[in-house]
């Protein structure tokens, strides 16, 4: 086969290109709406725990209710719809990785009984930890370096909402960086990596 | 030096091979969001899924999910090792070490 070194050039461009799309068109499909969903979420809860703080428990406790139910449903659909792609080599992952949620929540609601902490602010910030962790883990596992950055980008706003920002503050500071970084990301890629 | 693979070279082929190359090894694809994902016909993929198989490079896997017919795609091993040829013969034509 003859091929020109321009034509090799443009081969390799396309790959490369290929493989980009792919990658974003998939990490879109499995992870764009539930980003949309929990930023809605989140985004909602904080802004009414700002409004009010005394029923923030139970505006969260409602918030992940909603946001679990939302989940059965995207699973649902997908269910009746058919993954975009799937791996039979390894049907446990899916298992282990909800395994592996639901350990680490587990472990946290766990820490919070023992530990049993006064100020809402710190246990707020510890569970969105918790889950920013979970998301750096799932990075390494997956090999997606995107998920480790965002899981380092959200534990220092996190980090810098409960050390530099004001308490008063602190539901608006989490629901723009937190809640809106979530719905934020999650719109940008259903809209932009199409 | 590596070689090109003139199964592979064919640019809908090789956007085919690129992007079930870009899965995890064994995982699938499904044929309806490959055709949305390249932009082919039904007819035009079916037809190029068909002489990636015939090379053993792609395995076609036909299933049924909530009662309807679906369709998976994958890059075997041998397609994998292609298509990293191919890519490492095409580098040595622009004089690009990987």
């Amino acid at each position: 086969m003859n091929v020109s070194e321009q034509e090799a050039q443009e081969s390799l461009a396309s790959i490369d290109g290929t493989i980009s799309r792919t990658r974003k068109a998939v990490m879109k499909t499995q992870i764009g709406p539930i980003l949309v969903l929990w930023g809605m979420v989140w985004t909602a809860c904080y802004l009414a725990s700002h409004f009010f703080p005394k029923s923030a428990g139970g505006i969260f406790t409602a918030g992940a209710s909603v946001g679990a139910a939302g989940i059965a449903i995207l699973l649902l659909r997908e269910s009746r719809r058919g993954p975009a792609t799937r791996n039979p080599l390894d049907k446990s992952l899916t298992m282990r990785v909800n395994f592996f949620w639901l350990l680490a929540f587990a472990y946290a609601f766990t820490w919070i009984a023992l530990l049993k902490p006064q100020d809402g602010i710190r246990m707020n910030a510890f569970l969105c930890m918790v889950a920013l962790f979970g998301l750096i883990v799932m990075g390494l596992w997956f090999c997606s370096w995107s998920m480790v950055v965002v899981g380092i980008a959200g534990t220092i706003t996190t980090l810098v909402g409960v050390y530099a920002i004001h308490h008063m503050y602190y539901c608006v500071w989490m629901a723009v960086t937190f809640g809106g970084g979530m719905l934020g990301t999650g719109l940008y890629m259903l809209w932009k990596w199409r | 030096m590596s070689e090109l693979d003139s199964v592979i070279h064919q640019p809908a082929r090789l956007q085919i091979m690129a992007s079930l190359v870009a899965l995890g090894v064994g995982e699938q694809m499904e044929f309806v969001y490959l055709r949305e994902l390249l932009k082919l016909t039904d007819g035009n993929l079916g037809g190029h899924l068909a002489k990636l198989e015939d090379a053993k490079y792609v395995k076609v896997e036909k299933t049924f999910i909530a009662r309807k017919p679906k369709t998976f795609v994958a890059a075997t091993d041998r397609g994998r090792d292609a298509f990293s040829e191919h890519v490492k013969a095409l580098r040595d034509i622009i004089g690009k070490k990987k």
